[in-house]
């Protein structure tokens, strides 16, 4: 065609060495935040970023929930959508929308905790075999691609198949613009590991008992074994004890505002329990519920506390 | 700060004198002496300026 106007619309067809395809999938992350430019800068500066975002409490805004290295990955999109004329020519209408699942071994608890993202939307990157970051770009962020994800296992092993403790994730990506036409990717180098990326647990504090302004609370995780949770203090109560200066805690009525100071904390072997001691004067004045703010799981990380997110207790003051 | 097991706040004890110290933690069961010891490993003591090392301007 002698008069084209095609050149307004359309790129050249050349292909640089070594353009990046994505490879077979081997890391999903749930990352509903952004990576701003300053931090995609270098590969260096990408890895740090991921890494700091996996270790932020599941509150914020910027967290990172990496999940567990995939064991198996099948294609689940839609076809495209063709048409036809009655003399034969067939065309497509529209694409389809990507989707795979894959497989990652976990328990029963696992997949508790994964089934709280069924049928969310979220953004997700892909980390491959070749050790590429994928996602796509929002203005000059990067960000994941919006998906809605669905977690199924827990079934009963046929004996069959590799089934016992597989758990499976649908992704439904929303967009083929992010994930065509918009892909974006970060190449990891060697000194980069993955698995650097930090999965947290969740560790619930409960109050269990006082002593005039001393109060003792429990450590454990939630869980799905019928004698109890498990309690992290055995393994890692004298290290959060020693991180007394990143607690705090305040007191009143309702959601408590009013500052309590902690004078000293210490772990009870004996009682497997966090011996915190109050203020003795603002503890007497307070009314109302206290509430025990723990260390973020960033303060925990560096004082050897690893994967773990302690969440806050609000409870009444014990009489 | 991490004494005999016991975690003080260094920052919240800096403010306080010795005297509030022991009477407020006594309930870990250390002893007065443990405690003062700690409330000092906390709370250095600053060395008083000797008199003598001060220098002063003669009058004319």
């Amino acid at each position: 065609m002698a008069y084209s106007l095609c050149g307004t619309s359309v790129d050249n067809t050349g292909q640089q060495e070594c353009d990046k395809a994505k490879g077979v999938l081997s890391k999903v992350a749930i990352d509903n935040g952004k990576i701003e430019a300053a931090d995609y800068a270098t590969s260096a500066l990408f890895h740090a970023a991921l890494i700091a975002k996996s270790k932020l409490s599941k509150s914020d805004t910027e967290k990172l929930f990496i999940l567990p290295d995939v064991q198996e990955v099948t294609d689940a999109s839609e076809s495209n959508k063709e048409g036809t004329l009655a003399l034969g020519l067939k065309t497509t209408l529209f694409e389809g929308r990507p989707a795979y699942k894959f497989k990652f071994l976990g328990g029963a608890d696992l997949l508790a905790r994964c089934k709280t993202f069924d049928n969310q939307i979220v953004r997700i990157r892909e980390y491959d075999a070749n050790g590429v970051w994928w996602g796509t770009k929002v203005g000059t962020d990067s960000k994941g691609y919006q998906a809605k994800l669905f977690f199924t296992g827990g079934k009963v092993a046929t004996g069959q198949n590799y089934e016992e403790g597989v758990i499976e994730c649908t992704v439904s990506i929303l967009s083929t613009n992010e994930y065509y036409k918009n892909s974006t990717w970060m190449e990891t180098t060697s000194s980069e590991n993955v698995s650097d990326l930090s999965a947290l647990l969740d560790v619930n504090f409960t109050y269990v008992s006082h002593v005039s302004n001393v109060l003792k609370y429990s450590m454990k995780i939630p869980g799905s074994n019928l004698v109890g949770p498990y309690s992290v203090g055995p393994t890692v109560g004298t290290l959060i004890a020693g991180l007394v200066a990143n607690f705090s805690a305040k007191s009143g009525a309702g959601t408590p505002t009013t500052a309590l100071a902690i004078t000293s904390m210490a772990y009870d072997a004996t009682n497997d329990l966090l011996a915190v001691t109050y203020d003795s004067s603002a503890y007497t004045s307070a009314t109302g519920n206290i509430k025990l703010i723990p260390p973020t799981p960033t303060q925990l990380d560096a004082g050897d506390v690893t994967n773990t997110e302690l969440l806050s207790v609000t409870h009444s003051k014990p009489a | 700060m991490n004494y005999n097991g016991i975690n003080f706040n260094t920052e919240y004890w800096k403010t306080k004198t010795e005297a509030e110290f022991i009477k407020h933690e006594s309930h870990h069961g250390l002893s007065e002496t443990q405690l003062k010891e700690a409330y000092k490993l906390m709370v250095p003591e600053v060395k008083k300026v000797d008199k003598k090392d001060t220098v002063t301007e003669k009058k004319p």
